[in-house]
């Protein structure tokens, strides 16, 4: 190793896909990406477009009707992007892809990020009673304990009816097969 | 009674500017001016006030970079030169200037601060740290740390990186003053959310935040900026008073900016003839701050005029009268509506005070002596306040910093982004090298360390704010690219198993810093990287099956989860089915495994069997508590055991938690039938009564949330493991060559929601594409006639292969062989087959739905394609299949992601820190 350790340069490349956004501020974010090499040789020559999408609010989710919020053809070159002008206390992912007639052909997404909010909570958000908490321990409000319910109506079925919906759980394969080893 | 209190916090930092290649660093002076002018005089301040028995109190935070740099010999060396020098340069102009009307008091007035920071060097032994412990120790000051490099952690992508900030600035803070931190100083205020749970992890009881990181915080805050709130882990934190701030900050407002204290911006080293004053310059012509400076601000427009320090320290006096005359105000106003006393929290940087106000240390002294003389106002420390209101409303704080714009953009912005890209690509190579490093001998073991410290100096939030700010700009771009390059060398030499220790010592001797590092802290397997001393939890596991007895995949989460519980340190007792040809008991891999005997499951009747099932449950439970002691705490899995779970928690006031895998409402769409109802019902009773439920993704977790009406803060994520040894099971020793012909693999049960019409329905596009594929599907299932006919329809069938139920080795097999394995579900809670083909080492396309959202990362480590999107399915999969090399990316970043996310050492370790979660709320609970 004959390196300068004190006149390092910085590689051009990592060889890695990655599209990644952070939150600049809650009205902007910032996105850097690389593309692998592999990935690089799809591409050819096409016009690459980046998207930016709101996500619903509600964890787990996100991949349902995300709301375009802008959708950019990237000069060539670029590696890095900033959208301005966002609606802050909300979740943003960004996409990478090509246009073929209506269609988007995406392939890299970004992490998710939450802008944080530019004003205090409404009042709605207030009116909640607040919850305290000392600080060496972690408590919370316990749920309120509803005693068990026993007036159900009795349902007739079958420990064979049982076991059949036994396989749905965690959505594998064994279904049929009752007893392996 | 006071009517308010004031936490005054000093945050002293500098960053690392060491360096032993050079004779003389520019940089280096910045830390002996920090000591000239500010920590030593304000040592002077403190040590006076305490002499004088004034009772006062601040909060004092040390960077572990100002710690380090502050104990390093050779720096102490070179500043006792450095003063040295003052000294003479003063006494020079004490020649020059003898008798001069305007200016000839103060070539002396320097010879005396000068002379009485060296003496106080001195006395202290060259370690200033030492009067200061003295004075923690007096109960004057707190002091407290920040993170190892001042990293700016909202711009830190992972929680490792976190950690690495944290853990080794803890570990400096407390070899240096016997014992941790109470509290910590996030550099720049930069808070993320998230971060306070690593903060918790570690012990720390408070930071501090700017004043709209409190007053924007969910839900909005009863007290505004005047108490502390906590986050949901249990961290306080404190509000930053704006005005406060404003006072002493603001450029033309502030009190520094009055005429009469000192003009920072003359100075002998810019003024002087070269000639005269080079000696003392560095390389003997380099203009720069000596110290020296002889005017006052003076008005606008007007000449500077001579410095008179009387005046400005009468300046001084009326200005501490002023802010604490201020405070109370604003205190006895906050009061007003308050049903506790009001604080208010004023922090500064410690450099302000002495260097660029030069009356900064007098006037602190003035308000501490003011204070302490009244009774209205009084000082505190945050410990010393939540000592006195140890309950904080909780909220969650937003991210935020005290930079200006409120967030991020000062770090972050078009003359500092492009460092990002190479500071995440070395974190994420740090925790990949912590993790396949387990165990590590020396030079391998150094060369980690370096490497870690390496990341850390390139972390420092110091290098973007020198490149935004405009001066010495290249300076920090050098240190910048020399850190994160040296990284990348000594990561090089690791993953090519070449270290070369000639180049290793070098990179050493000119970094050491925080000697005690260790790169571990950096792994992703959390358990490793947190605090050792846990207590042992005896948990009580309720599951309908256990192995041997596997009829879906509970079986074996159950199982998996047990043993890495109980490899981990925990007592774990599972209560379980019979199952022929196994006892009441069994000690299987450290799980205590405890069978219903099968005569009291004896009814046909479904619900009477699972009534026989939970009262066989509850009495055997007894009996062991009996025998085995009392349990920390009962886990129960799915709605089968719910009763005896719930019975059980409620009779022996034990905390409860529940992992639901799947719902009923789910699984059928829908509710169709009683059967369902009740099993909708007895699910819900379970998720109300548990004090945590654990659902295994995010989507399974919202599910649950909007199903039974719980609270979102009540649900714990925590996906699926596997274990990648079972998907090489049946595979002998010599692999199975990857076929030449293209495969495309299927598993799972037939039925509609798992989608696989979609990828029959793909395969002439995909066939269009790349040419000949076999399609492999493997599973049985009433859908399947329907899908052979399809496959017939469009003229496929040659092409799809129906094999039915495949074993594990089978299943081994197949995705052994597979180009690409493809889940098109519908709907899909988790997808444990996705993480078994990604361990197998197969490229994975999946539907971007429920739990496989969460499981893939888009381009990364495989595709997701819109649920029941043709045409697309037929893109992705067409593109992994004809791109090998884009293929042997995701399949590496995918080995990766299953290691890091999906191990079951992983899952226990998040598991447990549920368990710990739910006692602690169980414990005050019942009190």
């Amino acid at each position: 190793m004959t390196r300068d350790i004190d006149q390092m340069e910085l590689p051009r490349w990592y060889d890695e896909n990655t599209l990644t956004m952070l939150v600049v501020n809650p009205n902007s974010v910032f996105l850097y990406w690389e593309l692998a090499f592999g990935q690089t040789k799809t591409l050819q020559e096409r016009l690459l477009v980046l998207k930016l999408y709101e996500l619903s609010s509600e964890s787990g989710h996100e991949s349902e009707n995300p709301r375009l919020v802008q959708s950019v053809e990237l000069p060539p070159l670029t590696n890095d992007w900033y959208f301005h002008y966002l609606k802050p206390a909300c979740r943003y992912r960004a996409e990478m892809g090509w246009e073929n007639g209506h269609r988007f052909y995406s392939f890299i997404k970004s992490n998710i990020v939450e802008v944080p909010p530019a004003s205090p909570a409404t009042a709605t958000a207030t009116a909640l009673q607040p919850r305290w908490q000392p600080v060496e321990i972690t408590t919370a409000t316990k749920a309120t304990t509803a005693t068990t319910t026993t007036d159900e109506q009795p349902v007739k079925a079958t420990v064979q009816e049982l076991i059949d919906s036994m396989s749905f759980y965690m959505g594998i394969k064994k279904d049929d097969s009752p007893e392996r080893k | 009674m006071p009517a308010g209190y004031l936490a005054l916090v000093l945050h002293g930092h500098l960053p690392y500017v060491y360096h032993p290649e050079q004779s003389e660093a520019l940089e280096e002076r910045w830390l002996y001016e920090a000591l000239t002018e500010c920590y030593l005089p304000l040592i002077d301040v403190f040590q006076a006030l305490a002499r004088d028995r004034i009772n006062y109190r601040i909060t004092l935070s040390l960077s572990p970079t100002l710690i380090t740099m502050l104990t390093n010999e050779l720096l102490q060396q070179r500043y006792m030169e450095h003063l040295n020098k003052l000294l003479a340069l003063a006494g020079l102009e004490e020649k020059r200037l003898g008798g001069d009307a305007n200016y000839g008091h103060l070539p002396n007035f320097y010879m005396q601060k000068i002379t009485r920071a060296r003496n106080l060097y001195l006395e202290c032994g060259h370690n200033p740290l030492l009067p200061l412990k003295q004075l923690q120790r007096q109960g004057y000051l707190e002091i407290i740390t920040t993170c190892a490099t001042h990293g700016f952690l909202p711009l830190i992508r992972s929680r490792e990186g976190w950690r690495g900030q944290v853990k080794p600035a803890l570990d400096l803070y407390t070899r240096h003053f016997g014992h941790p931190p109470a509290g910590i100083w996030l550099p720049e205020c930069g808070f993320a959310p998230g971060v306070d749970e690593i903060l918790a992890e570690y012990g720390i009881k408070y930071f501090f935040v700017d004043q709209h990181g409190i007053t924007n915080s969910r839900p909005a805050p009863y007290y505004g900026i005047y108490a502390p709130v906590c986050t949901r882990p249990g961290v306080a934190v404190f509000g930053r008073d704006p005005e406060s701030s404003r006072q002493v900050w603001d450029r033309h407002a502030g009190y520094p900016g009055d005429p009469l204290y000192r003009e920072f911006y003359r100075d002998i080293g810019y003024d002087l003839n070269l000639d005269y004053v080079g000696h003392y310059l560095p390389d003997g012509h380099i203009r720069i701050d000596t110290g020296f400076k002889y005017h006052r601000i003076s008005g606008p427009d007007r000449q500077k005029e001579p410095y008179l320090p009387e005046h400005a320290l009468e300046r001084a006096v009326r200005d501490a009268k002023d802010f604490h005359h201020r405070r109370l105000e604003q205190a006895q106003k906050a009061g007003r509506s308050m049903d506790r006393i009001p604080m208010i929290t004023a922090p500064y940087d410690a450099e302000l005070f002495g260097h660029w106000w030069y009356e900064g240390p007098a006037w602190l002294e003035f308000l501490c002596r003011e204070t302490a003389a009244g009774n209205s106002l009084r000082m505190v420390t945050p410990g010393g306040y939540l000592h006195e209101y140890p309950q904080s409303q909780t909220v969650e704080i937003p991210m935020s910093s005290w930079g200006a714009g409120g967030y991020n953009q000062y770090w972050l912005n078009p003359s500092t982004d492009w460092i990002y890209w190479h500071l995440h690509r070395a974190e994420d190579r740090m925790s990949e090298l912590a993790d396949l490093h387990q165990v590590t001998e020396d030079p391998d073991k150094r060369c980690l360390n370096q490497a870690a410290r390496e990341l850390l100096l390139a972390q420092s939030s110091d290098w973007p704010f020198i490149m935004h700010s405009g001066t010495t700009v290249d300076y920090a771009v050098k240190r910048f690219k020399n850190h994160a390059g040296r990284f990348n060398m000594l990561a090089e030499m690791l993953e090519k198993n070449e270290v070369d220790v000639e180049t290793l010592t070098e990179i050493e001797t000119r970094s050491p810093f925080l000697p005690d590092i260790d790169y571990q802290v950096f792994r992703s397997d959390t358990a490793a990287a947190k605090p050792k001393q846990q207590p042992v939890y005896r948990v009580l596991i309720l599951s309908w099956e256990y192995p041997p007895k596997t009829v879906g995949g509970l079986a074996r989460h159950v199982h998996d989860l047990s043993v890495a519980l109980a490899e981990a340190g925990s007592q774990v007792h599972v209560i379980t089915c019979p199952v022929a040809k196994q006892g009441v008991y069994t000690l299987d891999k450290g799980v205590h495994v405890h069978r219903i005997h099968p005569n009291r499951l004896t009814a046909d009747n479904f619900m009477d069997w699972v009534e026989q099932l939970n009262n066989g449950m509850l009495d055997l439970s007894i009996k062991m508590m009996e025998v085995y002691d009392k349990f920390d705490l009962i886990h129960a899995h799915d709605w089968l055991v719910g009763t005896a779970a719930v019975t059980i928690s409620h009779r022996c006031k034990l905390p409860l938690v529940a992992t639901i895998h799947a719902t009923e409402h789910g699984r059928n769409r829908g509710l169709h039938t009683d059967l369902q109802r009740h099993i909708h019902q007895l699910e819900g009773e379970l998720a109300r009564q548990a004090d945590l439920v654990i659902g295994c993704s995010r989507y399974m977790g919202h599910e649950i949330a909007t199903l039974f009406d719980q609270p979102a803060d009540k649900i714990r994520v925590i996906p699926n493991g596997v274990d990648p040894d079972n998907i090489t099971t049946g595979l002998g020793t010599d692999s199975v060559e990857r076929q030449k012909r293209k495969v495309i693999v299927f598993l799972g049960r037939l039925v509609s929601e798992k989608g696989v019409h979609v990828l029959i329905s793909a395969l002439p596009a995909i066939m269009e594409a790349v040419g000949p594929v076999k399609l492999q599907v493997a599973g049985k299932g009433p859908y399947q006639q329907e899908l052979e006919k399809l496959a017939h329809s469009i003229g496929v069938s040659e092409q799809v292969e129906f094999l039915g139920f495949v074993d594990d080795p089978g299943r081994n097999k197949l995705l052994h062989q597979a180009t690409v394995a493809v889940f098109p579900s519908i709907y899909e809670p988790f997808g444990i087959v996705a993480l078994e083909a990604m361990a197998a080492g197969v490229p994975v396309v999946v539907s971007d739905t429920g739990g496989l959202s969460d499981v893939i990362e888009h381009g990364v480590d495989g595709y997701l394609s819109p649920p029941g999107d043709i045409h697309m399915l037929a893109h992705y999969v067409s593109e992994v299949i004809s791109n090998t090399e884009l293929a042997r990316h995701f399949v590496h970043r995918a080995r990766r992601n299953i290691m890091v996310k999906f191990s079951w050492k992983q899952i226990a370790a998040a598991t447990r820190e549920v368990y710990s979660e739910a006692i602690k709320k169980g414990s005050l609970f019942s009190e």
